[in-house]
């Protein structure tokens, strides 16, 4: 199988975002190996807070593809992600390969599948694969979490402003004489005490 | 006529109220504040054309002790850093939100620190503090720094992003109309 880019859910939420709500996208997601669709969740609010619609999850498991299509359509304009594909058999994927006009839809779908289902689909379902083009990625982390080393700095900052240090913030905390500020409520979470504020 | 006395109890009077008014902003969750907060400033990046990286400037921190930080820029204004949200006016912007587990999310405290542009570069400050002062004539609990670090205007318990909205569509926006 190629290497597919990863990107955050962000990035991808922000690719459909743009593409429009009624952009007749197919998209295919690569959830991290070991992490299956535990993804999906953080993935669809994503989604939802730039969409403004709240996605719909829909499980295809021991669905024919007359059940898929008629569920797609019922609303055709809705971001639908698209889960269970992992244990369907080549004949279920050039299905749908065979049947894809009738699943188009205005709203944008979304594959969530595992490293052994994109390789499935580009097998049995070349045209598929064709239709959703470079619209392949693997799902990244998050990332957003602050480093050791940021916290470090912004310590720093903290400190030389206020000419004050974390000892000090701890002991005022402790005391309830903390000045009122938020910067002392920011001190005390990058020092790992907020059950001091 | 009114004296400090007076000017004292009519602002403990206001600030009781927007103490219990902010009480009542919530969250279902501190990722979806999280998210909902980095897509209103990517749209509104977008809209500005301002091409700031929200994926790389937006952070958090997740404190066992159940508080969760969001921050975008420095601690503290000290001057412009690659860290800041720019906008195309030359402005810039900064900003410290902390939040506390629960049920529902409670809003514990803010900070938005935003620098209008040229040589003066005058900066207004919103400020939730995490609790009520004992002198809300001098430092109410939700207030504005219009551009002085000791003078603190009481305002409404403002959301996040309604201190964003008056941010991006009266601070930044209202000059250029």
């Amino acid at each position: 199988m190629a290497d597919f880019a990863q990107k955050p859910a962000y990035e991808i939420a922000r690719r459909l975002e743009v593409r429009g709500q009624q952009s007749y996208s197919w998209f295919i997601l690569i959830a991290p190996p070991g992490e299956g669709e535990a993804g999906v969740e953080p993935f669809a609010e994503e989604l939802e807070a730039f969409l403004g619609r709240e996605p719909r999850v829909l499980d295809i498991t021991g669905f024919l593809v007359d059940d898929l299509r008629s569920k797609l359509q019922d609303p055709p304009d809705d971001p639908v992600i698209l889960l269970g594909f992992n244990e369907r058999s080549g004949e279920f994927w050039s299905s749908i390969d065979v049947n894809r006009s009738g699943l188009e839809r205005s709203g944008g779908i979304i594959f969530w599948l595992s490293a052994k289902g994109v390789s499935e689909l580009c097998t049995y379902a070349p045209n598929v694969r064709s239709f959703v083009g470079g619209s392949i990625f693997v799902v990244g982390r998050e990332g957003s979490e602050m480093s050791p080393e940021e916290r470090r700095g912004r310590l720093r900052d903290l400190a030389a402003y206020f000419r004050m240090n974390d000892d000090e913030v701890i002991r005022l905390a402790e005391a309830r004489k903390l000045p009122a500020e938020p910067e002392f409520v920011e001190w005390l979470v990058l020092l790992g005490r907020g059950d001091l504020v | 006529m009114s004296t400090i006395e007076s000017a004292r109890g009519l602002a403990l009077r206001l600030d009781q109220a927007v103490h219990r008014a902010a009480g009542e902003i919530v969250y279902d969750s501190v990722n979806s504040f999280f998210i909902n907060l980095r897509a209103y400033l990517q749209v509104q990046d977008d809209t500005l054309g301002a091409n700031n990286n929200l994926f790389a400037i937006l952070r958090r921190i997740d404190d066992q002790s159940g508080l969760f930080l969001t921050n975008l820029g420095p601690a503290i204004d000290a001057g412009d850093t690659a860290n800041h949200f720019h906008f195309p006016s030359g402005a810039r912007l900064s900003f410290g939100v902390t939040l506390r587990r629960g049920h529902q999310c409670a809003l514990v405290s803010y900070r938005f620190h935003y620098v209008h542009p040229g040589p003066e570069a005058r900066f207004f400050r919103f400020d939730l503090n995490p609790q009520p002062h004992e002198d809300p004539l001098s430092e109410p609990r939700c207030h504005l720094h219009p551009g002085f670090d000791q003078v603190r205007l009481p305002i409404p318990a403002l959301s996040p992003v309604e201190v964003l909205d008056r941010i991006f569509f009266v601070l930044d926006e209202g000059p250029r109309r």
